[in-house]
C-alpha cells in the first residue's frame, strides 16, 4: 500500500483524507466517552445521595411506626438505585410492616432470583413467610439464610438467624424442629456464657428438660450466686418429675433472691408436689395411700370443675367417674391400707385425668398446676 | 487493495468487494458507537438538568417559571439559528431520506442536541427519543458525506443512524431495527438490514457499557388471570385507539392553528406550550417532563387511579400543545406515558368491577403503553417488540398483541393518515407510506394474465408464428407446450434471422434461459422484464417448474388494467 492510499482514498469519484478523518472520528469517540463517563459519575453520585437520604428517611419513619410513609420513602430509594438490593430489602420489610404482603412477595421473588444464596435476602424471605403463617416455607428460608452468604461475621449472622428461627419455632410450638435447631446452637455457643441461660430455657420449651438441667448445672458451677440459675434448674427438675430436687433448687434460688414472690410460689409448688408425689422409693404404704387419695381428690375436683364450666361437654362417662371418685373419697379410710388400694386410687386418678384432658384439654388454672405435673410423672 | 492479501480475502468472503461497501459497513459500526455515545450523553444531560431545574421539593413557582423560560430560550435558538431542529425529528429524518438524498447538516444535529436539551430539561411534555433519531440520522449523514460516499450510500446510512439512536434511547435494539425498517424506510425487507442491525447492536453495547443493564421500566411478572381478560384487553385496545386518534387530531389541529399566526411570532410560540405545561404542573407536578418514573409506578399498580386519570388527560392536552407550538421534542415518550395512564385507568376500573378475574392494573398500564404507541405512531410490530424489550416481560405478550392490533385498526379507521405523514402533508411534503407502496405494487400478474392459451409448437414455421402474433395482437409468444415450455419467439427474431429457419424451434433452442414471470409477481416486475428483453408478451410459469406454463401476460393487458390502453399516442396495439 503506497503513501497516497494510506492517507486518502477515492470513494464515489472523490478523494477523501481517510486517515485524518478517521483520527478526528476517533478523537470525537474518545471525547464523547469521557463526557459520558463524567456525566454518568455525576448522575450516580447525585442519585446515590438522594437514595441514601430517602432510605434514612424511611428508617426514621419505620421507627416512628409510620409504615405506609416508610414504604414510599424506601420505594423512592429503590427506584433511584435499583441495583442496591439493600434498599429493596428495606422496602420489603416496610411493606411487611404495613401489612402489604402481596406487594412484598414479587419483590422478594425478584431478589431471590438474582441472589438465591444471599443470607440477608433469605432471612427477609423467611420473615415474610413467617408473617404470612407459612411455617414450613419460613423454616426453609431461615435455613437458607443460616447457610447462605453473608458479607462479614458469618458465625455471628448464623447464630443470630438460628436464634430468630428458634424463637419463631418456640412461638409456634414446633417442639421437634425447635430441639433440632437447639442442638447445633448448643454446639456453636459452647463458650458463649451469655447465651447459655437462654439455651437452657429453650431446651425446656422444646421439652428437653434433661438437657436444660445439664446446662443449668453448668451455669451454677460457673456462677453459684445466681438465683436465676437455681430457679431454672428447679423448673427443669419439675419438668423431669424430680420434685424433691426441684424443691431443693427453688430453695437455693429463694435463698439468693429472697424478695422474689414468684420464686416463692414456685418453691411452694415444688413443696406441694414433693408432698403428694406417691412414687419415691421407701415410702410407707400408709403414706402412699394418703398421697394417692390427695391426687384422686385433685383429679376428681378438676374434672368436676371442667364439666361445671362446660356442661355441653359433660358425658355419662365423666359424670360416673366423678361419682366413683367421690364415693371412694367419702369412704372411710382402711385401717391397713395396701399398695393395691393406693395403686387403684392412682389408676382411677389417671383415668379421670385422661377424660378431663379429652374434654377440656391440658390447660389448668394456676392453682391447679400441681395436677398436670404429677399426672405427667404418673402417666409418663 | 491486493486481492491476495488476508484483508482482501476477508472482504471477498464477506461479499463487500467495493471500497464504498467496505466503508459503509465499517461506518455502520462507527455510527453505532458515536450515536450510542451521543444519545447516552443526551439522556444523562437532560436527566441531570431536569433534576436541577424542577426538583419536586423546591418552590412551586419554579414549576411555572422553568418551562416558560426554557421554551423561550429554546424557541429563540430554534428560530434564529436552528430552524431544522424543530419538532420531533422523525418527519425531518424522513424528509432528509426521501427528498434531500439523506442530507442532514451538522448544524441541525448540534441544534437538535442543544435545543432539545434545554426544552426537555425545562419539563415540557415531549420526549427525547424522536430527537435522538434525528441526531443519529444526522451523525450518519455527516459521516457518510465526509467519507465521500455516494448519495445513494449516504441515504442508506440514514436508517442506520436511526436504529442506533433508538436502540440507545429506549434500550430496545430489536425494536430499533424494526422501527427503522417499518417506519423510516417503510420496508421490512430493505437491503440495508445488515447495517441497521449492526449499528443498533453496537449502540446498545455502548449504552450497556456506560449505563448498565437496566430496562427502561421495571414491572412485576404479570400474567393472564382469567381468559375473560382477553375481552378487557380488547376493550383497552379500542380505548387506546380512540385516545390515539384524539391525541393525533388535537396535535394536527393545534399545529394548523399555530401556523395561522404571523411568522414573526414563531420564536415566541413555543412559550405557549411552556406556559400550559407550567400551569398544569402547578396542579400536578408529575406531568412535567417525560415522566418515566411515574410510568414505572403505574406499571407496578402503585398509584392512585384518580391521579393516573388526571395525568393521562393532562398529557393528552400538553404534548400536542408543546409540539404544535414549535418546541423541539418527540412524541414517543409522551405516547407511552399516555398509554400507561389510559391502560392503568382501564385496569383500575376492570379490577374494581371484576377483582377476581383481572390482574393488577399495572398489567393493563403495560399493555396500554403498546396500544397508544401502535395507535399514534402506527407501527404495530415495533410497538409489541418495544414494550417487550422495555419491560422484559414476555408473559403478557399475547394480550399486548391483541390490544395493539385493535388500537392500530381503530386508529386507522378514524384517522387515515399516520401522524408523521400527516405532519409532512402540513408542510406540503408527500412522503411514501406503507399503503402507497402497496398501491404501487398492488396489481398482480395473476389479475391480468391470459389463461388457457397454448404456446406455439416448436415445429411451427415462421409464417404460422406470425399468424399467431397477429391473432394474439402482440409481437412475441411462448414456444413449446404447456408442460414443456422451451422458450419465447418474437417477430424481430424471425425477421432478423440470417438463414430463414424451417421451424421456430431452430431459433428458440432449448434452454432455461428465457424470460418469464410468476403469477404472484407485481405487474411492475412484468413490465421490467418485458422492457429488458424487448418483448410485449411474456409467459407466466410455475415456481416449481419453469417449463410449466400457466398463461401469458401481454403489455396491452397491463395497460388495459390501468385504463390507458386505448388512449391515443400512449400505446398502439
Amino acid at each position: 500500500m503506497n503513501a497516497a492510499t494510506r492517507t486518502s482514498g477515492t470513494v464515489a469519484g472523490r478523494r477523501v483524507p481517510t486517515l485524518r478523518l478517521s483520527l478526528v472520528v476517533a478523537a470525537v469517540i474518545v471525547a464523547l466517552a469521557l463526557i459520558d463517563v463524567s456525566l454518568r459519575r455525576t448522575e450516580q453520585n447525585e442519585i446515590g445521595t438522594q437514595a441514601l437520604q430517602a432510605d434514612r428517611n424511611g428508617h426514621q419513619l419505620l421507627q416512628q411506626g409510620r409504615a405506609d410513609e416508610a414504604v414510599d420513602a424506601f420505594r423512592k430509594a429503590h427506584a433511584l438505585e435499583r441495583e442496591n438490593t439493600n434498599y429493596e430489602i428495606d422496602l420489603i420489610e416496610a411493606l411487611m410492616a404495613a401489612g402489604k404482603f402481596a406487594e412484598a412477595q414479587p419483590l422478594m421473588r425478584e431478589i431471590l432470583e438474582e441472589q438465591s444464596n444471599d443470607g440477608e435476602a433469605n432471612l427477609v424471605a423467611a420473615r415474610l413467610a413467617a408473617k404470612q403463617g407459612q411455617i414450613n416455607t419460613a423454616d426453609s428460608y431461615y435455613h437458607r439464610a443460616i447457610y447462605g452468604a453473608w458479607p462479614d461475621n458469618l458465625t455471628q449472622h448464623q447464630m443470630s438467624v438460628r436464634l430468630e428461627l428458634i424463637d419463631y419455632l418456640a412461638a409456634n410450638g414446633e417442639e421437634n424442629e425447635l430441639l433440632a435447631e437447639l442442638l447445633p446452637l448448643q454446639e456453636q455457643a459452647r463458650n458463649n456464657t451469655r447465651l447459655q441461660p437462654r439455651l437452657a430455657k429453650l431446651f425446656l420449651t422444646a421439652g428437653s428438660a434433661a438437657r436444660a438441667r445439664d446446662v443449668y448445672r453448668q451455669l451454677i458451677k460457673l456462677d453459684p450466686t445466681s438465683g436465676a440459675n437455681y430457679a431454672g434448674l428447679g423448673e427443669a427438675e419439675l419438668a423431669l418429675g424430680d420434685f424433691r430436687a426441684a424443691h431443693a433448687a427453688f430453695s437455693a434460688a429463694v435463698a439468693r433472691q429472697e424478695n422474689d414472690a414468684a420464686l416463692r410460689e414456685r418453691l411452694d409448688l415444688a413443696k406441694l408436689l414433693s408432698d403428694i408425689d406417691p412414687t419415691p422409693r421407701g415410702l410407707s404404704t400408709q403414706e402412699k395411700y394418703s398421697r394417692s387419695m390427695r391426687i384422686l381428690q385433685l383429679a376428681s375436683s378438676d374434672l368436676q370443675q371442667c364439666i361445671t364450666n362446660h356442661p355441653e361437654l359433660a358425658t355419662d362417662d365423666a359424670t360416673q367417674l366423678v361419682a366413683q371418685a367421690k364415693a371412694q373419697l367419702a369412704a372411710a379410710a382402711p385401717k391397713q391400707p395396701t399398695n393395691e388400694i393406693a395403686e387403684g386410687a392412682l389408676s382411677l386418678s389417671e383415668t379421670i385425668w385422661r377424660v378431663r384432658v379429652s374434654l377440656c384439654g391440658t390447660g389448668t388454672a394456676p392453682d391447679e398446676e400441681p395436677l398436670p405435673l404429677i399426672m405427667a410423672k404418673l402417666t409418663g | 487493495m491486493p486481492k491476495g492479501s488476508l484483508r482482501g480475502k476477508l472482504w471477498n468472503w464477506t461479499g463487500f468487494r467495493s471500497r464504498e461497501d467496505q466503508i459503509t459497513i465499517l461506518l455502520s459500526l462507527v455510527i453505532g458507537v458515536i450515536v450510542g455515545l451521543t444519545v447516552v450523553a443526551f439522556i444523562l444531560l437532560t436527566g441531570r438538568l431536569a433534576a436541577r431545574m424542577y426538583p419536586p421539593e423546591r418552590a412551586v413557582w419554579r414549576r411555572l417559571l422553568v418551562p416558560v423560560v426554557g421554551t423561550l430560550v429554546s424557541g429563540y435558538l430554534l428560530f434564529k439559528h436552528f430552524p431544522n431542529a424543530r419538532g420531533s425529528g422523525i418527519p425531518q429524518t424522513k424528509f432528509a431520506l426521501f427528498i434531500q438524498d439523506g442530507y442532514i447538516g451538522l448544524k441541525t444535529v448540534i441544534g437538535k442536541f442543544v435545543c432539545c436539551s434545554i426544552s426537555l430539561a425545562s419539563g415540557i411534555a415531549l420526549g427525547r427519543e424522536g430527537p435522538s433519531v434525528q441526531i443519529g440520522a444526522g451523525i450518519a449523514s455527516v459521516l457518510g458525506r465526509h467519507y465521500g460516499l455516494s448519495n445513494e450510500k449516504v441515504k442508506a446510512l440514514v436508517p442506520v443512524g436511526c436504529s442506533a439512536a433508538l436502540a440507545a434511547a429506549f434500550n430496545t435494539p430489536i425494536a430499533a431495527v424494526l422501527f427503522s425498517l417499518e417506519e423510516i424506510l417503510g420496508d421490512l425487507h430493505a437491503p440495508v438490514i445488515g447495517s441497521v442491525v449492526l449499528s443498533s447492536a453496537t449502540s446498545w453495547i455502548v449504552l450497556h457499557l456506560i449505563l448498565g443493564d437496566e430496562p427502561l421500566f421495571h414491572v412485576p411478572a404479570y400474567q393472564l388471570v382469567n381468559p375473560l381478560e382477553f375481552g378487557i384487553y380488547a376493550v383497552l385496545g379500542i380505548v387506546g385507539g380512540l385516545t390515539s386518534v384524539c391525541f393525533v387530531k388535537l396535535l394536527l389541529g393545534l399545529r394548523i392553528w399555530f401556523r395561522q399566526f404571523p411568522s414573526s411570532t414563531t420564536w415566541l410560540q413555543p412559550v405557549a406550550g411552556g406556559l400550559l405545561m407550567g400551569l398544569f404542573a402547578l396542579v400536578r407536578p408529575e406531568v412535567l417532563g417525560v415522566g418515566y418514573d411515574y410510568v414505572d409506578r403505574v406499571l407496578t399498580g402503585d398509584f392512585p387511579w384518580k391521579i393516573v386519570l388526571v395525568l393521562g388527560v393532562m398529557k393528552i392536552i400538553a404534548t400536542p400543545a408543546c409540539y404544535s407550538s414549535g418546541n423541539a421534542g418527540g412524541i414517543f415518550g409522551p405516547s407511552l406515558f399516555v398509554g400507561a395512564m389510559v391502560g392503568g385507568s382501564v385496569g383500575y376500573a376492570a379490577h374494581t368491577l371484576l377483582p377476581n378475574v383481572t390482574a393488577n392494573p399495572g398489567a393493563y398500564a403495560l399493555v396500554g403503553m403498546g396500544t397508544a404507541f401502535a395507535g399514534i405512531v402506527r407501527t404495530p410490530l415495533t410497538s409489541v417488540i418495544m414494550i417487550f424489550e422495555m419491560t422484559r416481560d414476555y408473559s403478557i405478550i399475547v394480550p399486548l398483541m391483541i390490544s395493539n392490533l385493535i388500537s392500530f385498526f381503530t386508529s386507522q379507521q378514524l384517522q387515515r393518515e399516520p401522524i408523521y405523514e400527516a405532519l409532512a402533508l402540513q408542510e406540503g411534503v408527500y412522503l411514501p407510506t406503507g399503503e402507497s407502496r402497496e398501491e404501487l405494487e398492488g396489481v398482480r400478474t395473476i389479475e391480468v394474465m391470459l389463461r388457457d392459451v397454448d404456446p406455439l409448437p416448436a415445429s411451427a414455421n415462421p409464417a404460422e408464428a406470425k399468424a399467431r402474433f397477429e391473432l394474439e395482437q402482440c409481437h412475441a409468444w411462448p414456444v413449446g407446450d404447456r408442460n414443456n415450455l422451451i422458450g419465447i419467439i418474437s417477430s424481430r427474431q424471425i425477421e432478423t434471422a440470417t438463414d430463414p429457419p424451417q421451424t421456430i424451434g431452430e431459433l428458440v433452442g432449448n434452454s432455461r434461459d428465457y424470460p418469464f414471470i410468476h403469477s404472484d409477481h407485481p405487474v411492475s416486475y412484468a413490465l421490467e422484464r418485458m422492457g429488458s428483453n424487448g418483448l410485449d408478451a411474456i409467459p407466466v410459469v410455475s415456481r416449481a417448474n419453469i417449463h410449466q406454463m400457466f398463461g401469458v401476460v401481454r403489455l396491452a393487458d397491463i395497460l388495459s388494467k390501468y385504463g390507458v390502453a386505448g388512449i391515443p399516442g400512449v400505446y398502439a396495439k
